[in-house]
């Protein structure tokens, strides 16, 4: 795999070079990373049978890296879960692959059924359990990538929101990785070599794939922003002043938190030369804001879902994209990829009309993980013009369920989703995830949630819940208890800020619960 | 029962305003970030709130959380730079 390749290169290069650091003072060098990833892999190996899925669970520990880097070296898939994410929601991974070896590099707050959990004692003595084996191209360990990862074989596996309550397994193989890395490597038209990488999103969202990949292998250093970093304004500024941060990966609205305050300036990130963004709908008011607090910087959008693999358009946004008054481009289709907006028929629609958005391309993720039938829906097959001579290529496609047009130049605009999936804060929700895990609290007889929109932007969602029975002696109680048991259940993103309670859910004549009527019902803030 | 100032009430509706609870005013020693009614987005439009309506200028950057996570610790913020 290429991916590995490059990560070696640096490792026999500038061993001593830092490959990560996150704000809590951890880092890692590139040799270091390369001792302990190679030690973990051969105790994977000998735990387990390859091919076999690993659970990989914590935050942003440098064991983290080294544990994604050991199942990669051993051949095995990795699947990241942050610790911020409920242990319901872990259990719920974990119950959809066979007792998979669970690497606990945080321990989860109570024991995980159906998995073989390694604690973060043991992993750090896998870790340092061999002598760093020689790095030279002819050692015995890096000639003998065999066992590495490679081609259709899977990388990561990402689990995401599913509509019927359950996460489902985006299956990312080697090759997609490999693909969209070569791409990734030439944004913005700023050399990435040696450089440090702003990371703010989780591991578990892979948004942070493109600053990881990037980063090591560019021989770069990736900077973590930790969770305690981020609840706090002042200790994140500190940090960023500490970062010495080149390049800048995040979700918009992260970025556009970090303006509210004045000393978010290139005096504060002098070296920064590029900011990527991806995961939501970017405001022209944030990019301008970045235009003009960074006059040295360069803004640039993409657009992808976690199905082919972070991002396949780019565009960089520029002063008059901002002034135009109309939503921001999301790129035009990377080489590799091609952009299909389709019809109600699954017709390929002409550049200017709207339809739903169909990848085809060499990232495109092999299907969702145990699910033949619901992977069928999305995924198919289909040719595509690629490499200097355009040779039709099979490869696969996946439908987006996104609403968008490409204009006559290949530029794609984005318009929100077709059907019941939100984004918010670049976290993607099934809103029926959220009301599957409603239902499922003993004292909810039903439930509904909506977005709420300010200026056709997503602020936060509201949940509409009739109770069964009496929960608390006020409102606001009851209200307090309904969101703290669902956070028992859902990521803390997933929790609707604001409950109205009902006595009972009104119907459509169909029978359904009538969403229009609730929009105008109750005037939720 | 005491009767809130004007300013008092005033706060009061703009923390119910952004954490979408009017009844915000029974709990006010609730951590409002610990019951999931602010996050770091809402934390910042209240401060932004603040100095629109009562000219209270507070940098984002100036206050950590625990000096703001309740209804009455807000209001202490408040009226300690209001003149």
């Amino acid at each position: 795999m290429r991916y590995l390749i490059s990560i070696r290169r640096w490792v026999q290069e500038t061993p001593q070079a830092i490959a990560f650091r996150n704000t809590d003072g951890a880092s890692l060098s590139y040799g270091e990373l390369w001792q302990r990833a190679t030690s973990l892999a051969s105790q994977l190996s000998a735990a387990d049978a390859a091919g076999t899925p690993v659970v990989v669970y914590g935050h942003k520990e440098p064991l983290m890296i080294a544990c994604f880097l050991a199942c990669s070296m051993s051949g095995r898939a990795y699947i990241p879960v942050d610790s911020s994410l409920p242990v319901e929601r872990l259990q719920a991974i974990v119950d959809q692959i066979k007792e998979p070896l669970l690497l606990a590099v945080r321990q989860p707050e109570v024991e995980i059924a159906n998995a073989r959990s390694v604690e973060r004692k043991v992993l750090e003595q896998w870790a340092s359990a061999k002598p760093a084996p020689p790095v030279a191209a002819d050692g015995p360990y890096p000639s003998d990538t065999s066992a590495w990862v490679s081609d259709e074989e899977l990388f990561y596996i990402l689990f995401t929101s599913g509509s019927s309550g359950v996460p489902k397994g985006v299956e990312v193989t080697a090759a997609c990785v490999d693909n969209f890395l070569e791409w990734a490597l030439t944004l913005g038209d700023v050399p990435k070599e040696g450089k440090t990488f702003i990371n703010q999103a989780p591991f578990s969202f892979d948004l942070s794939v493109f600053e990881l990949t990037m980063a090591l292998a560019s021989g770069g250093c990736l900077f973590s922003l930790c969770s305690e970093t981020q609840h706090s304004l002042p200790k994140l500024f500190l940090a960023l002043a500490d970062s010495q941060a080149h390049i800048w990966v995040s979700t918009p609205s992260f970025a556009a938190l970090c303006l509210n305050d004045a000393s978010f300036t290139q005096e504060l990130l002098p070296e920064v030369e590029l900011f990527l963004f991806c995961g939501e709908v970017l405001l022209p008011s944030t990019a301008a804001g970045l235009h003009e607090r960074f006059p040295r910087a360069r803004v640039v959008n993409t657009y992808g879902p976690t199905e082919s693999t972070v991002a396949v358009t780019q565009v960089p946004i520029t002063p008059e994209h901002c002034a135009s008054g109309v939503p921001l481009p999301v790129g035009r289709a990377r080489s590799g990829t091609r952009i299909d907006i389709l019809g109600t028929q699954g017709e390929v629609l002409l550049p200017g009309e709207t339809g739903e958005i169909r990848i085809v391309g060499d990232t495109v993720a092999r299907g969702y993980f145990g699910q033949p039938e619901l992977s069928a829906q999305v995924f198919g097959r289909a040719e595509t013009l690629m490499g200097e001579n355009d040779r039709p290529v099979a490869v696969r496609s996946y439908r987006t369920g996104d609403k968008g047009y490409l204009d006559k130049t290949g530029m794609l605009y984005y318009q929100g989703r077709l059907d019941f999936q939100v984004k918010l804060n670049g976290y993607r929700i099934e809103l029926g995830d959220i009301e599957e895990n409603l239902r499922a609290l003993p004292y909810v007889k039903d439930a509904a949630v909506l977005p709420a929109l300010k200026d056709e932007k997503i602020t936060h969602l509201v949940a509409y819940v009739a109770l069964s029975t009496e929960i608390a002696p006020s409102s606001l109680k009851a209200r307090m208890r309904v969101k703290e048991d669902l956070s028992k259940r859902l990521p803390a993103y997933m929790v609707p800020k604001s409950i109205v309670l009902m006595d009972n859910l009104p119907l459509n004549p169909n029978g359904k619960v009538d969403r229009s009527a609730l929009r105008g019902s109750v005037q939720p803030r | 029962m005491d009767t809130d100032t004007q300013l008092r009430q005033d706060i009061i509706a703009l923390i119910a305003e952004v954490t979408c609870e009017d009844d915000i005013s029974e709990e006010r020693d609730l951590d409002l970030f610990e019951s999931g009614l602010l996050d770091s987005l809402a934390a910042i439009e209240l401060l932004v709130g603040i100095e629109e309506r009562f000219g209270v200028d507070i940098a984002p950057t100036a206050v950590e959380r625990e000096e703001m996570n309740t209804v009455n610790r807000i209001i202490a913020q408040i009226e300690q730079r209001y003149l």
